[in-house]
């Protein structure tokens, strides 16, 4: 991947979903700043994000926010060449906000404007300087994306030419960990509270897998509904015990679906390297899993990279400007963006 | 009020009778999806989507709230599961979509309150067992009494 020369230092902003944030970064890989207000208190007692309320939280945080980037940078906003934002996928109101205020950003202070694709940026966050002083992965990679909205396998021949192998035929594997949380009475988010009830479990009996052996797709509604079913053979009399040892035996059956399939493609595809991204990458057990049994290297970013931010959708910018990506002020929100578009 | 049970006896069954359903479609109806988690909702959306042309594969809706399809007509499926109450109705465009030339295919329609169209199609959804689910049909006038009539007649 070639250094885009002319848009350095990039200001970005993410609020697709509940997460206002704002991020300044330098070459697509030194974080000079990271904020994130998340709004994950007041969604907790809704079991879920309110659009509505969503977007007006990001109104209200995204001044305090954006200047919060802005601090640490002594030169101010002369040291910034470009402003970013997320256009999609997300929902549409929370997407607006952001998407707007960097144009308010952009057209006051003369700047271009790069909109940005929400699940390609979660890929571009293993570009990020961890300050681990390992190299970022180099292309061809297989990559896989699991968050609450998304849950697929693609391959990243090369600088920007991301290409989806498979994806999720119903439930994106996030949304089946809150699903299944649900049903369990284990409360929102359903990630770690699934994680840390299947920490407390002596043992419990495997759930089904859903292969799809002839394709890279991925299905995790019947496994919803797997344990939907124990959950209503048990009745009222369902315990904690139960409850420890069901979101184990889910929790086992999506981690063993993900590796083993990420790890096939890597395989076939004859790549150097896997790349786990997306918010669901903070779950323990996966990465293990992927760790564990990856035939090639897999770069997994840190905790605080890898659910919704700005320093991603800073990268993102960086990385795909070589391909060409220049949006007027006219760009819109786009809430069912698909990878591949920008 | 005209009425009808379908039991499915499994994904495959329900897949198929949701696209018997959405051969009989036609613009401007509305169809509300209600039942629990797992009991079979985006599975006959699927269905549905598939009887409408659709090529794409249905995914669940809940995270960006409105997923949109193209068959023969314009498809537009949302899970309201994750909204307030009605107000928040305003943003996400449903209403336009309700009065528009399409299809509208909704789960959770208690979240929207009283402000779906006086005339539209209930499915009640129900779980039976691992893989039966059972699906009722119901509603007020012409064109939804319509719209029983002709899928009992190819139930039959």
């Amino acid at each position: 991947m070639s250094l885009s020369p002319a848009l350095r230092t990039i200001l970005a902003l993410e609020t697709s979903c509940d997460e206002t944030a704002a991020a300044v970064v330098r070459d697509g890989r030194v974080i000079v700043s990271n904020v994130v207000a998340s709004q994950i208190d007041i969604h907790r007692r809704f079991g879920g994000v309110v659009p509505e309320v969503a977007s007006r939280q990001h109104i209200l945080a995204l001044d305090a926010v954006v200047r919060a980037a802005l601090a640490p940078l002594e030169a101010g906003w002369s040291a910034i060449d470009a402003v970013a934002a997320t256009r999609g996928p997300g929902l549409a109101g929370a997407l607006l906000t952001g998407l707007h205020a960097a144009k308010g950003l952009a057209w006051a202070r003369g700047l271009p404007l790069i909109a940005v694709n929400h699940v390609e940026a979660h890929v571009y966050a293993s570009w990020l300087d961890d300050g681990s002083g390992r190299e970022p992965p180099r292309p061809p990679l297989v990559v896989l994306i699991v968050s609450g909205g998304h849950t697929l396998l693609a391959h990243l021949a090369d600088a920007g030419a991301l290409q989806v192998l498979g994806q999720t035929r119903d439930d994106a594997a996030g949304e089946a960990f809150d699903k299944v949380a649900r049903l369990l009475g284990l409360g929102f988010p359903g990630g770690p509270a699934i994680e840390r009830a299947a920490r407390s479990a002596t043992g419990a009996a495997p759930l089904p897998r859903a292969w799809l052996r002839e394709s890279d797709d991925f299905s995790f509604s019947g496994l919803k509904t797997a344990v939907l079913h124990q959950v209503r053979a048990a009745g009222p009399t369902l315990d904690d015990a139960q409850r420890a040892g069901l979101a184990a035996a889910f929790q086992e059956s999506v981690v063993d679906v993900l590796v083993r399939k990420t790890c096939d493609a890597a395989r076939r595809l004859a790549v150097g390297g896997i790349v786990l991204a997306g918010g669901v990458a903070a779950n323990q057990r996966l990465r293990a899993a992927l760790l564990a049994q990856a035939p090639v290297p897999v770069w997994i970013p840190p905790l605080a990279l890898c659910t919704d931010n700005a320093a991603m959708i800073a990268a993102a910018a960086f990385w795909r400007q070589a391909p060409g990506l220049a949006h007027g002020l006219a760009c819109d929100v786009a809430p069912t963006l698909r990878l591949g578009q920008v | 009020m005209a009425s009808l049970t379908i039991v499915c006896g499994s994904p495959a069954a329900t897949l198929a009778f949701g696209a018997r359903l959405g051969g009989l479609l036609a613009r401007g109806d509305v169809v509300a999806l209600h039942g629990e988690l797992g009991a079979g909702k985006t599975q006959l959306v699927a269905g549905i989507a598939a009887g409408l042309g659709a090529p794409d594969a249905v995914t669940s809706p809940t995270f960006v709230v409105i997923q949109h399809y193209q068959g023969r007509l314009p498809i537009h499926h949302a899970d309201l599961y994750r909204l307030d109450g009605p107000a928040d109705l305003d943003g996400i465009g449903l209403e336009e979509l309700l009065d528009g030339d399409g299809v509208c295919l909704i789960e959770w329609p208690e979240r929207a309150g009283d402000r779906l169209p006086a005339e539209h199609l209930v499915i009640a959804c129900a779980w039976l067992g691992p893989t039966e689910r059972s699906f009722t049909l119901r509603g007020a006038g012409q064109r939804v009494e319509r719209l029983i009539t002709a899928l009992r007649a190819v139930e039959r």
